[in-house]
């Protein structure tokens, strides 16, 4: 019934290790439920597609070519890399835009620690 | 604590025949406060005297030391009302941010930038606050308006005419300089302008600043080119065109 080969193991192995990650930070509040949603979601589908794929009574795997077939993409095996390359696209997309908020915060931090000992110096030249 | 000056001028009234440069500005023709902000990155040779010269025609005079590691920061405070020093190096946009915010937060009426690297002639400075006292909100110090564009090499000069030329086409300008860092600008103006990135800060600046209506004027200022700088070199040559890209995307992007 299952035909595990080592492709599986290694996408049910990494599909467990992002829900756990994830899962970790999210209860630790270091990341944020839509970044949890996202890479627990990614998680799941990884499971799906392993155990779903080494099960030999569904033929997962048939069942996403014929649904992307059905989308109007011509061959199944190639629509499955066309759209996991959409979501990845999607995450760095993502990831960049945080980034660039992220330097922007930094450089406003950077002023503000600079403008402040300023105004510390400031206040000392008044007094003498 | 703005408005008060340190320096009253000693020669108030006498008659001088030379430029306009003896006296503060804002004894003479206006109330307005004036900051001036010297953004410097390793300009130890130089700052003392961009700030000395300078100091004599505003308020106050603020360096924003830019990270440097050749002694800018001790010189600085030396001679300068202020020094805001960065922990880390911004660049020349993240530098001149700074010293907004330091006109803006102390309630100037009026803030005159100029560099430290004595590129500028602080001399010239009453003649920018005589704009912004004319209803000017953006007062730049051109090079093209006198002669001093011609020491400039080939291709730099093509370059600002390129950038210019962009700017005027697309802002709907009329100005020769868009890349001078010789200003004078009203905190108000300042107040209403988002954070410049690090590089061509100019060229956005004038483009927002345009874009949102505020009046924006030219006057002529001697700028000769760095001393140090080397007049013609395939680096810079090479350099220009992803420039000239990146600028133009911005130009026609920047919203
Ligand atoms: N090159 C450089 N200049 C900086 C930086 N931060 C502040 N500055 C100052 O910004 C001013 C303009 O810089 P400069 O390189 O001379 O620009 P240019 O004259 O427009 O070519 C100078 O007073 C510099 O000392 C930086 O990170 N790099
Ligand atoms: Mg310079």
């Amino acid at each position: 019934m299952f035909g595990f080969s080592a492709i599986h193991v290694i996408g049910i192995v990494a599909g467990l290790a992002l829900l756990y990650q994830s899962y970790r930070l999210v209860a630790a509040r270091k990341e944020g439920i839509f970044e949890f949603l996202l890479w627990a979601g990614f998680g799941v589908g990884l499971l799906v597609i392993s155990i779903g794929s080494a099960l030999e009574t569904v033929d997962l795997l048939a069942a996403l070519e014929g649904g992307l077939s059905a989308l109007g993409f011509a061959r199944g095996t190639d629509s499955i890399f066309f759209v996991s390359n959409l979501l990845l696209l999607f995450v760095v997309f993502y990831t960049y835009v945080q980034l660039v908020e992220s330097r922007r915060q930094l450089s406003d931090l950077t002023q503000e620690l600079a403008l402040l000992r300023y105004d510390l110096e400031q206040r000392t030249d008044d007094e003498d | 604590m703005a408005t008060q000056s340190t320096r009253t001028a000693t020669d108030n009234d006498t008659p001088s025949d030379d430029r306009d440069t003896a006296r503060p500005m804002h004894d003479r023709d206006t109330e307005l406060s004036v900051l001036a902000i010297v953004p410097a990155y390793n300009e130890a040779g130089t700052i003392a005297d961009v700030v000395a010269e300078t100091s004599r025609y505003v308020d106050k005079v603020v360096v924003i030391d830019d990270a440097s590691t050749d002694g800018t920061e001790s010189r600085a405070r030396e001679v300068a009302d202020g020094v805001v020093s960065h922990p880390r190096n911004m660049g020349v946009g993240g530098a001149v941010h700074t010293g907004y915010l330091v006109g803006v937060r102390e309630e100037f009426d009026v803030v005159v930038q100029i560099d430290g690297d004595g590129q500028h002639d602080p001399a010239d400075i009453p003649r920018l606050l005589e704009r912004i006292a004319d209803g000017a909100d953006m007062v730049i110090g051109s090079r093209f308006l006198n002669d001093s564009y011609r020491e400039y090499s080939l291709v730099r000069r093509a370059g600002i005419r390129f950038f210019t030329w962009e700017v005027n086409a697309l802002a709907g300008l009329d100005i020769t300089d868009v890349t001078s860092g010789f200003r004078a600008y009203t905190t108000a103006l300042l107040a209403d302008l988002s954070r410049p990135e690090n590089s061509h800060w100019a060229l956005e600046q004038t483009l927002e600043a345009s874009r949102k209506g505020y009046r924006i004027v030219e006057v002529s200022t001697p700028m000769p080119p760095e001393t140090d700088g080397s007049q013609f070199d395939l680096g810079t040559f090479l350099k220009y065109p992803p420039r000239m890209i990146k600028t133009t995307m911005k130009v026609l992007l920047f919203r």
